[in-house]
């Protein structure tokens, strides 16, 4: 085929020509007033308002299941070598050992890393905590836990407990909670100024540079009336555009002394340090990292799993240093958390189960670490629930400490109805 | 009645493109037609509605646009022409509509056909072609059959019974789940579809029940195919029903994974690894004893259970109807399914009366298009005849809706909440495949030539790129900013193709 148009062609080269900030700023979208929707003039008057009202929180869910046996395991309870004849991991001191955490549980080796936060008293575990509710469905336990929900409040939420949190506080930016990922989590959804950008550093609205303005403008109108969420979607997508613009991706690297891993996680978690760095008014960033839905041959030491803990940890680790590099240690709280845990015992398949109480991890300048927090239930068969690790922490005490703490939260009975939260003493 | 597809229509005569340039308001009647003595001739049409009723048949409308993988004005004549009625029975019967295109596309795709023992041989490396292949035909048969309707329920089944392509031997095995699962029984009864996906080595191997063995049962078939596959997760199961549907499916394996002898990659019950002891499932004692026919008893006990009729039926239409389908029609389909043992063609054939539709307000009714969905319209709207489907597997994954690599087993979201935050990729796709630049490739579209043939006579421009994109659905605002972004500029090809990307991008294009 011989279609070519010059005119045509320079569509596919997006750097070349007309500079992306060129654009937007003959378009006036850099200063936030463009598209002659009536939509953008509350918002852009809103930006900036008031002081920042809490720290950047980076929410990480580690999705379907990830074993917390496997990442801090309890080597100081019998009842788990007991359970995990082929998965347990060694205690302290024997060869492929545990990395002792607090003389009862350690860390899994591979995730050596996370002993840099550790023990600077900057990230904290908590063990036996999460979803109180019965289910063991991944989608379900997902929804409730992104949902802010629990046992008793109806699971027809349709916003997440993030998204409600963003609503109650000031906005800082016109692009509060970026997700980098393909579909926005259910944790920021339903509300403005939420938006997945799975790859910032493309995030550039399409076509020929000479009518890009013209046509983003047609666009801009065609949505402004839009449906729920595409409406509100719309807006962010230009605000994103003209917000990302300023931001150098491709230059920004580590303040800290170790370079971010070449991996996808490490390479996530880069573009999650610029975009704060940035100081663009994103309070909350999201993201997902891997499938942990180890039901055969889990590989806690040197499988699938260990192979995901050690893409993880140093990743982690370089986030933490380049924080701490740049002072913003203090103003960044960073949650990982999966819906359950995974049963206690291992079944034939070297894999494990569907199972329930978990392992999560804080870190922050403000988080209480370098310690476990909970209360240990025990894995002998009688304390179990339904044979899985049994729950003595509500993830909701957790994320409602440093909502309230860290966050700024002001509406916190809506963001985790039906449920009063109690610290734990996560933060500091 | 035009059924196949007039092949690569080269077509850019300057001197047409000239005359559009000096009009933006007017699309040509018929006899513009005549004026374009180069171009290959279409097939000749019905007539078309007057321009004052751009909207046409709004029964059929609605019909084309529930029925196929995007509205196109080859596929409303022809239900325009053939009735309401005759077009849905036409198509409800779809192993009796020749589909020589698809045929002769599918021709280099030689994996299609192959069993499991064949395709372990003749694929070492899977990822070198075979896993290409089968996602290749996913797109190929969406944009070219001429059963659409049928292609659209193997979408809906492909995510019932998702499976991860990528999950290991599924990268070989999801070639025959595919063929003998979900197409075999697209339109067939549910049951029969419900026993040969227990029996798939693709889904035996994603949900890990080769590892399901007497002394140490794996839940997770189990708890998905009562969670997933058949009573939904508000169904009247427990985690005992769970644990005990797992002993019931020990031993159920794939011949090579657990024995070496028999061909490996096909379905093996091993006698050796199952568990004989008594079960109760549901509240039904299983005596000790059964072997294999304890999972087929539990298959059955499963899909004859009302709670998977409602499951079923609810979300076969909310696919097909609306996110919210009024209790009345899932009550309908339920009662069809127990019926007639879960008849999938007569519960879609409910699902797509005249009365069934209507009985849902338009707005009600509007169902965001999940990706997919987005890129078959535009491409059978304009008619793109495209020979680089490996290119727009590309923008497909750009758009996060790869075929076949939805990780988990819920199958890609079908709600407007899961799609309707991505916007971005979507305006970045149309803008791509109008401005013919897909991967590298440039494809094939002739928008002047479409208007020409297509168009009611007197449109103007906007009207008639809404009337080719949706039938008119669009509606006068969209058309307005259209006109607008066409009144500053020459229209030529370039810009006349990005009007056409603006509509496509606009928030109704989205919706079906």
């Amino acid at each position: 085929m011989n279609h070519h148009d010059h005119e045509n062609a320079s569509c596919c080269s997006e750097r070349s020509g007309m500079s992306r900030r060129k654009f937007l700023s003959s378009s006036g979208l850099a200063a936030g007033a463009a598209f002659a929707s009536p939509a953008w003039l509350p918002r852009v008057a809103m930006a900036g308002a008031g002081g920042p009202s809490g720290d950047v929180l980076v929410h990480i869910f580690l999705r379907f299941g990830m074993d917390g046996l496997s990442l801090v395991p309890p080597y100081q309870d019998a009842d788990y070598y007991n359970a995990r004849p082929t998965l347990a991991l060694p205690p302290p001191g024997q060869t492929g050992g545990a990395i002792d955490l607090d003389g009862f549980f350690g860390l899994n080796p591979q995730a050596a890393e996370l002993m840099t936060p550790y023990s600077n008293g900057h990230l904290a575990f908590v063990q036996a905590s999460g979803l109180t509710h019965a289910t063991r469905s991944h989608f379900d336990a997902q929804r409730l836990m992104e949902g802010g929900l629990g046992v008793g409040v109806a699971s027809s939420a349709t916003a997440g407990w993030l998204a409600r949190h963003l609503d109650g506080v000031p906005p800082q930016g016109l692009a509060r909670g970026l997700s980098l990922t393909d579909l926005l989590p259910f944790v920021l959804r339903g509300t403005a100024g939420t938006l997945p950008v799975k790859n910032p550093e493309t995030f550039d609205f399409p076509g020929r540079p000479s009518t890009r303005a013209d046509r983003g403008a047609v666009v801009g109108n065609m949505y402004a009336n839009a449906v729920s969420p595409l409406d509100h979607s719309a807006l962010s997508t230009f605000d994103t555009i003209a917000l990302l613009d300023t931001i150098d991706f491709a230059a920004y690297t580590s303040a800290g002394a170790i370079a971010y891993p070449d991996t996808f996680v490490g390479q996530r978690l880069r573009s999650t340090a610029a975009l704060i760095e940035a100081d663009i008014g994103v309070e909350t960033i999201s993201l997902d990292i891997g499938d942990w839905d180890d039901h055969v041959y889990l590989g806690s030491m040197d499988g699938k799993f260990a192979l995901r803990v050690a893409e993880l940890a140093p990743a982690i680790e370089a986030f933490y240093l380049d924080l701490l590099a740049r002072g913003r240690l203090d103003t960044v709280t960073t949650v990982l958390m999966s819906e359950f845990g995974r049963r206690v015992e291992e079944n034939f398949s070297f894999g494990v189960d569907h199972g329930h109480g978990n392992t999560m991890l804080a870190m922050g300048g403000h988080i209480n670490g370098g310690q476990v927090h909970g209360t240990w239930p025990g894995l002998a068969p009688a304390n179990l629930d339904l044979g899985d690790l049994a729950i003595t922490t509500d993830y909701r005490d957790v994320l409602g400490e440093i909502a309230l703490q860290r966050l700024g939260t002001t509406n916190i009975d809506e963001v985790f109805p039906g449920h009063t939260v109690m610290p734990i003493g996560i933060t500091v | 009645m035009d059924g196949t597809r007039a092949p690569s229509r080269r077509f850019a005569s300057p001197l047409i493109e000239r005359a559009y340039a000096t009009s933006t308001s007017v699309v040509a009647s018929g006899s513009a037609q005549a004026s374009a003595p180069n171009r290959t001739p279409r097939p000749a049409r019905p007539l078309l509605p007057p321009p004052t009723a751009l909207a046409g048949n709004a029964d059929i409308r609605a019909l084309v646009h529930r029925a196929t993988w995007g509205f196109s004005v080859s596929s409303y004549q022809e239900a325009l022409s053939m009735g309401y009625d005759a077009w849905l029975e036409w198509q409800l019967d779809w192993e009796n509509i020749p589909d020589p295109e698809v045929d002769s596309r599918l021709l280099s795709h030689g994996s299609l056909d192959l069993t499991n023992p064949e395709l372990l041989i003749r694929f070492p490396d899977p990822l070198a072609g075979l896993t290409l292949q089968l996602r290749e035909a996913r797109l190929e048969r969406a944009l070219y059959t001429r059963r659409q309707l049928y292609e659209r329920m193997v979408e809906f089944w492909t995510d019932h019974f998702n499976i991860n392509q990528l999950d290991e031997l599924c990268q070989w095995f999801k070639t025959s789940d595919d063929r003998e699962v979900i197409r075999r029984h697209a339109l067939g009864k549910f049951p029969d579809m419900l026993r040969a996906s227990a029996h798939s080595p693709a889904m035996i191997w994603y949900l890990d029940n080769y590892t399901n063995v007497a002394g140490a049962a794996n839940e997770n078939y189990a708890r998905e195919l009562q969670e997933l596959h058949t009573l939904g997760v508000e169904g009247p199961y427990d985690e005992f029903d769970v644990a005990e549907v797992a002993r019931c499916f020990t031993g159920w394996t794939v011949h090579g994974a657990t024995t070496s002898n028999g061909r490996p990659g096909n379905f093996y019950f091993d006698p050796n690894l199952h568990d004989y002891s008594s079960k109760t499932v549901l509240g039904v004692t299983i005596p000790a004893g059964g072997g294999k026919s304890d999972g087929d008893f539990v298959l059955d006990l499963l899909a004859n259970h009302p709670s998977t009729a409602r499951y079923v039926s609810r979300k076969m239409a909310r696919f097909l109807l609306a996110y919210e389908p009024p209790t009345s029609v899932v009550d309908d389909l339920v009662q069809i399914y127990m019926s007639t043992g879960g008849d999938i063609k007569v519960m879609v054939r409910h699902v797509l009366q005249p009365a069934t539709i209507a009985s849902v307000p338009a707005p009600r009714r509007r169902k965001l298009k999940r990706p997919l969905h987005l890129v078959t319209s535009l491409m059978r709207a304009v008619e793109v005849d495209s020979q680089f489907v490996f290119f727009l597997l590309d923008d497909v994954d750009r758009l996060g809706h790869q075929p076949f690599f939805w990780p988990t087993p819920d199958g890609y979201p079908d709600d407007i909440e899961s799609w309707g935050n991505s916007m971005l990729s979507r305006w970045t796709f149309v803008t791509r495949l109008m401005g013919r630049d897909i991967g590298g490739s440039q494809p094939d579209i002739d928008v002047i030539n479409m208007l020409l043939a297509t168009a009611p006579a007197g449109s103007s421009l906007p009207e008639a790129i809404d009337w080719v994109l949706t039938g008119g659905a669009l509606g006068p605002q969209v058309r307005a900013e259209i006109q607008r972004y066409l009144n500053s500029r020459n229209v030529n090809g370039v810009v006349l193709r990005e009007a056409f990307a603006l509509a496509a991008a606009s928030p109704g294009y989205q919706f079906y």
